[in-house]
């Protein structure tokens, strides 16, 4: 029992260390920092770069990664987008970080290779017991981490309160106009949280490392968990984080003894503590007092309500641009891709293009969830999941018609989605976000590791359906499949946005106290749309699936997920057009990589996609609907029977277009 | 009449597409208090909020001291002695009392900052008593009395306090009204934003009024009471007057 209470304490001290950087950086500078994983997995990578290729002295190696690049980072990352996002929208700030996380993850692969090192060896290079307590070893890695913790710790206690250092970043974490006031320029003090706690998420990296291998998929565990302290700390309690997230540790080793031998318990208790950890807090903290989070500060919301007058007159803008037959052109480019296509790629890449199709429906389930509640799901990917292994279950395993199959498998994702919903819909959007994170990886790693799901990791075979007595065989009449069922899945999702209950829910997205005193119902409506999106998620996975010829579960990972959001954020989350867009890179993209370019640089288009999602800080409507009104208002410029405007007014229109950047706010001059 | 120690000339403020402040100029030479009046909405605080450097101006200029701090940025303007009391209460809600006059005293040279504190407490002996509570639970005439406190101390060469008896009790009112006045005889220049019109008019040397952003008369304080009535009456009367 000892024993694994010094594990759980030396696993938990990393993910209580994590979880204080996220609570200084979130304090300090309002952006909940998604990305922590992968910065220490860059970190990590750097450290393990410089012991072996480098041949540096491990010590020395921790030291120049955690106190030289990791500070370094910290600050590029300030200067270049973190120090302005504080004037961005919520989603624009989660949609950032999420990208953020992405290109840095998928960057570090870049740099270093991609091939994941199983065991690599920490800052202690030979290990071996350190003392014995009680009768128990503990070794000199478990030691190194439990000292360095408490170190950090003791340290942030001293001097968050004894020093004026300290006192200047308590101060402006109550209140930036006052920190102004008194004469510190809060951006400095700012610059200074994500040096502190970039360095932090490194270290906490280098210790975990030889426990979980220097893969990004091994980081997630911690992230999740650190997370759990957060919610448990309501992201501002720095000591509730801490120790939380160490609690979440404890708990998963001391149950070990307890677990049987087989059976779901044995597999799936330890991976859903940290989910199970956050559900308990939020039930505790709805109870006691509501749950608060950064949309309900009130700093923060004068900021969001003016990025969000912003992003709504741009899309004025572009709205008042619509020419009467510019609708029609996004159908006939549709008309003409449908049409050339088949003609003129080989099976292989219309084949790429079929599942790309596939994807985009699997991503139009972001536009009832993210574009018209605004709520950030990153667990959309897990419903993809639940989808294409409930299809596959039915069909291979019970005998189901494929297709019958199909629709069953969304109805089960519906389910999932509405459980996931009750729990997430309630909180905050930041909140929504971290718990539909959580969600992801706890689905990942329960649900998708069933011996029945993943059948020794090579899935469960989905044939493909057989359509009006057509067998889809063929990969021409799979894309043209794949782009029926999207159109059908878009053109409900039109027809919604158009009815009655659109209208109920464009009044939620514009002002939650109006639409309540309307009486329109805020919760049902958004819970209804929220496993709307489920099960088009789940209609997805089963084509992709059944295209792939197998349910294979490990494809559908959290952190895939944060990918597949991004692309869609950046592409416009409520752009049909831009949805489909954002499907179809995530086919193409990678089979082109893999096509034409080595193996290392596999992860490029994540990259890109990542930066993608970032630039939307600068462009809150997305690639597509700004290509759009760029090309209504070349459209506009040639066209000479159109009655010119005067020329005062469309110059302010072709200015607001192009520089949409957020005017700066408060402070900021 | 000695030097002008702050400047404005022509000053627009805008907030996106809405015009706050258009085309405001004042001077107020050194040691004397500005009171600027005017109906809710009308553009003082924005003016303030400019001159602490937290709101960007559109247009114009404001000049300190002689230097030009159209663009200097709020910290910067802090320590060079330009004091700003928002609006509601310039405190650190979950700081401590002693904490908020330790952050307040940090625009002053590191070798005064010992003594700034005690002042505090010789001004507002009250929140000596009250030293490690935190802020946020102090009472609102001991918020504004820290506020107010840890801004005096600095010896700031221009205070601009923004509604400072707002919710506050006249015998209070007094309090601080008195310490004001301890710091304007010290020849602090002050910019002096209050609803409470006659106690402003009793206070200061000249007065502004504003109206939807532009000014609408300025003068000698003691001359102010009917301009300023006609002011608060609202637009309406004003231009049914204007319109018979
Ligand atoms: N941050 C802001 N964003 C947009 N508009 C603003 C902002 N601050 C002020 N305004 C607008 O500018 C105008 C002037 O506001 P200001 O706060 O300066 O008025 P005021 O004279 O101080 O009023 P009060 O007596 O009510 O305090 C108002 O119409 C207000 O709505
Ligand atoms: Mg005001």
């Amino acid at each position: 029992m000892l024993s694994y209470l010094i594990a759980g304490l030396a696993v938990g001290a990393v993910y209580a260390i994590s979880a204080m950087a996220l609570v200084i950086t979130y304090n300090a500078s309002r952006v909940f920092n998604f990305a922590q994983g992968g910065m220490a997995f860059f970190i990590a990578y750097c450290f393990y770069w410089l012991v072996n290729d480098v041949g540096l002295n491990s010590y020395l190696a921790a030291a120049i990664a955690v106190l030289v690049i990791a500070p370094v980072l910290g600050l590029f990352l300030w200067a270049v987008l973190l120090g302005r996002l504080s004037s961005a929208t919520p989603l624009a700030r989660l949609a950032a970080m999420i990208g953020l996380s992405v290109a840095l993850t998928a960057g570090t692969s870049v740099i270093f290779g991609h091939e994941t090192i199983v065991q690599p060896k920490g800052i202690i290079q030979n290990s071996g017991q350190a003392l014995k307590l009680g009768g128990v070893s503990v070794s000199d890695e478990q030691l190194l981490i439990l000292v360095v913790a408490a170190l950090i710790a003791g340290v942030g206690y001293l001097v968050l309160n004894k020093t004026s250092a300290g006192l200047i970043t308590r101060g402006a974490v109550d209140s930036q106009m006052m920190t102004v006031l008194t004469g510190t320029n809060p951006g400095k003090v700012v610059a200074g949280t994500w040096m502190v706690g970039t360095a932090i998420a490194g270290l906490a990296g280098i210790l975990i490392m030889p426990s979980v291998g220097l893969s990004a998929i091994g980081f997630a565990n911690v992230v999740a968990a650190s997370f759990a302290g957060v919610v448990i700390g309501r992201l501002t309690n720095l000591w509730w984080g801490f120790f939380g997230a160490l609690a979440v540790g404890v708990a998963q080793s001391v149950v070990i003894p307890y677990l049987p031998d087989e059976g779901l318990l044995a597999t799936a208790l330890r991976p859903s503590m940290p989910f199970l950890f956050m559900l308990i807090a939020i039930l505790v903290q709805i109870r006691s007092a509501g749950v608060r989070d950064d949309t309900q500060s009130r700093e923060v919301a004068r900021l969001s309500t003016k990025a969000e007058s912003n992003e709504a007159h741009v899309h004025a803008v572009m709205r008042d641009q619509r020419g009467a037959w510019d609708r029609w052109v996004g159908w006939a480019v549709l008309a003409v891709v449908v049409f050339l296509v088949p003609i003129v790629f080989e099976q292989f890449w219309v084949g790429v293009i079929a599942l790309g199709m596939a994807y985009g429906i699997a991503l139009l389930s972001i536009r009832p969830v993210t574009g018209e509640t605004n709520v950030v799901s990153l667990c959309q990917i897990s419903f993809v999941g639940i989808g294409a292994i409930a299809a596959a279950q039915l069909s291979t395993t019970y005998g189901w018609d494929v297709t019958t199959s199909l629709i069953i498998g969304a109805v089960v994702a519906a389910l999932c989605g509405l459980v996931v919903g009750v729990v997430c819909l309630p909180l905050g959007q930041l909140y929504a976000a971290i718990t539909t994170f959580a969600f992801a990886l706890l689905a990942e790693q329960v649900i998708y590791t069933r011996p029945t799901f993943s059948n020794n990791d090579s899935g469960v075979f989905l044939d493909r359906p057989t359509i009006a007595g057509v067998y889809l065989l063929d990969n021409t009449q799979f894309f043209y499949f794949a782009t029926a069922v999207f159109l059908v899945v878009a053109g409900v999702l039109a027809l919604l946005r158009r009815s009655t209950a659109g209208l109920a829910l464009a009044t939620i997205r514009s002002s939650r106290v109006r639409a309540s005193t309307l009486g329109i119902p805020i919760y049902r409506s958004r819970l209804a749309l929220f496993a709307l999106g489920a099960a088009i998620a789940g209609l997805a996975g089963g084509i992709i699936a059944s295209y792939q010829y197998v349910a294979f579960p490990a494809g559908y990972s959290a952190a895939l997920g944060l990918t597949w959001f991004a692309i869609a954020v950046a592409q416009g989350p409520s752009s049909i057009g831009g949805l489909a867009a954002a499907g179809l890179s995530l086919s193409v993209a990678p089979a082109l990589f893999g096509t034409f370019l080595p193996t290392r640089l596999a992860d490029v288009p994540a990259v890109l996609f990542g930066l993608m999602a970032i630039q939307i800080v600068a462009n809150p409507a997305g690639i597509n609907p700004q290509l759009r009104s760029a090309f209504r208002l070349l459209a506009r410029k040639l066209t000479p029977q159109h009655p010119p405007n005067p020329p005062g007014d469309d110059e302010g229109v072709r200015a607001d277009v192009s520089t949409n950047a957020p005017v700066p706010v408060g402070s900021s001059r | 009449m000695s030097d002008v120690l702050l400047s404005v000339k022509d000053l627009r403020i805008v907030y996106g597409e809405a015009q706050a402040v258009d085309g405001v100029s004042f001077d107020v030479p050194q040691g004397q208090c500005l009171a600027i009046l005017g109906a809710n909405g009308a553009g003082k605080s924005s003016i303030a909020q400019c001159l602490a450097g937290l709101v960007p101006a559109a247009s114009g200029s404001i000049t300190i001291d002689g230097e030009d701090t159209t663009k200097a940025h709020g910290h910067v303007l802090a320590k060079q002695g330009v004091a700003y009391l928002p609006e509601g209460r310039g405190i650190f809600p979950t700081l401590s009392v002693a904490d908020n006059i330790s952050l307040g005293v940090r625009v002053c040279a590191k070798d005064k900052r010992a003594a700034a504190e005690e002042r505090v407490y010789e001004y507002f002996p009250i929140l000596g008593k009250r030293r490690k509570q935190q802020a946020a639970t102090l009472s609102g005439g001991e918020q504004q009395m820290l506020a107010v406190g840890r801004a005096l101390v600095t010896d700031p060469k221009l205070m601009v306090v923004d509604e400072l008896s707002l919710g506050l009790a006249p015998l209070i009112i007094d309090d601080i009204y008195a310490a004001l006045r301890i710091a304007k005889d010290g020849g602090t220049t002050m910019v002096l934003i209050e609803q409470y019109v006659e106690r402003a008019l009793a206070f200061a040397d000249n007065a502004m009024v504003l109206r939807r952003g532009v000014v609408a008369w300025e003068g000698p304080a003691n001359g102010a009471a009917e301009a300023v009535a006609h002011s608060y009456m609202g637009d309406t009367a004003i231009d049914t007057a204007l319109a018979s």
